[in-house]
């Protein structure tokens, strides 16, 4: 064996994570080889000047300290229902989407004369003839609201159903992060109900 | 080294604090903190930046508990977080410009006040040890934490490398340069 591989497998060596071969292998090299024996020699002075350190004792509050610290903190729990809470957001927001779609899909709203109607109804009759234009019922009445004022800041006379979309799509992904963030455990522990 | 609970305890104490009942981490903090200390403590050289840094790793392991794999081990988890905020509390200290012989001497008050705190338990260090553990506490921030893990926790190089997330070779290589280093710094022992 050459000193150079003797003194890679020192530590493993030492550890006693080598195979028996390779360790006899080392012994031989350790008998003959007055370098690698003063290597091994000084790793031992180094461990055992180490291992002499006494232990310290910490501060009899330090464990107090810890829990009044602790004690300021949500529960670890929290976090998890926190971080699965968002999943749940993300799956319903896209499921209530998908709906959403799939009934305007089927009411027929993408054809041009419905949209050019909604528009219309939008810009002219008002949230409640929009809500029944896009028949999904009363969280449009607050679509219809956000797009009337978007359009406005915008400027356009009639919004586009695009807009439309956009913004009930918007309302949609709001109520539902919202709705998930009071039934979430952090939420709770703030009103201090956990 | 660090003495704990068994793991099955260790599992079954993180998942009664996630159920809802965070007096169960107490315990926890009860069987690691004077381990948590002590690494603490020989990685920054000085009582009051240990303890802090031990409340900082409890409470960082109580806001993420829920990411502890419980089939693997709650003390190297802990481990793992007390090194790497010893590490960063090191780089944002800065490596101060002190002599070997001073830091000796600083160590060895610390050591008189710990005394005077237990005075049932007195920590007396040999000359050796005073002097291989100041040039310990001069060496660059994993280095020291890959030799502390080593000669004062006791622990394998595997074990070493799981703790601070490097691998095998890397490890042996800082302890390598490490010992170096330290035999530059106090000469032959014994």
């Amino acid at each position: 064996m050459r000193c150079s591989q003797v003194l890679d497998a020192l530590d493993d060596y030492l550890d006693g994570r080598v195979p028996p071969r390779l360790a006899g292998q080392i012994e031989s090299h350790l008998t003959v080889c007055a370098s690698c024996a003063a290597e091994l020699a000084a790793i031992h002075r180094l461990a055992d000047a180490l291992s002499a350190v006494p232990r310290a004792e910490p501060g009899a509050d330090l464990a107090r300290r810890i829990a009044a610290r602790t004690a300021t903190l949500p529960p670890p729990g929290a976090q998890r229902a926190f971080r699965a809470g968002w999943r749940r957001v993300v799956v319903t927001a896209a499921g209530c989407l998908a709906a959403l779609g799939l009934v305007q899909l089927l009411l027929g709203l993408w054809s041009a004369p419905v949209r050019a109607l909604t528009a219309w109804a939008v810009a002219t009759a008002g949230d409640w003839v929009a809500v029944a234009v896009g028949g999904s019922v009363p969280l449009l009445s607050a679509t219809a609201a956000i797009v009337r004022a978007v359009g406005r800041a915008a400027e356009v006379a009639a919004p586009t159903w695009e807009l439309y979309l956009a913004a009930e799509v918007g309302a949609v992904v709001a109520t539902v992060l919202v709705l998930s963030w009071v039934r979430s455990r952090t939420f709770r522990h703030v009103l201090g109900l956990v | 080294m660090i003495r704990g609970s068994a793991g099955a305890d260790d599992a079954a104490l993180v998942r009664s604090c996630l159920d809802g009942h965070p007096e169960a981490f107490d315990a926890l903090v009860a069987c690691y903190q004077r381990g948590i200390y002590n690494l603490a403590y020989r990685m920054l050289g000085n009582p009051e930046d240990a303890a802090d840094m031990t409340q900082e790793t409890f409470v960082r392991a109580y806001s993420r508990l829920d990411t502890f794999d419980p089939a693997r081990s709650f003390l190297t988890w802990i481990r793992r977080i007390a090194t790497n905020l010893c590490i960063d509390h090191l780089r944002r200290r800065g490596t101060p410009d002190v002599s070997l012989e001073e830091r000796i001497e600083a160590g060895a008050q610390h050591a008189d006040g710990d005394a005077a705190a237990s005075p049932s338990r007195a920590l007396e260090m040999s000359e050796d040890a005073q002097r291989v553990l100041a040039a310990v506490q001069r060496l660059p921030e994993r280095q020291r934490a890959v030799l502390v893990l080593r000669y004062i926790e006791n622990l394998k190089i595997d074990e070493i490398a799981r703790t601070l997330r490097m691998p095998v070779g890397t490890v042996k290589t800082m302890l390598f340069r490490g010992r170096q280093a330290v035999r530059e710094m106090v000469g032959d022992l014994g």
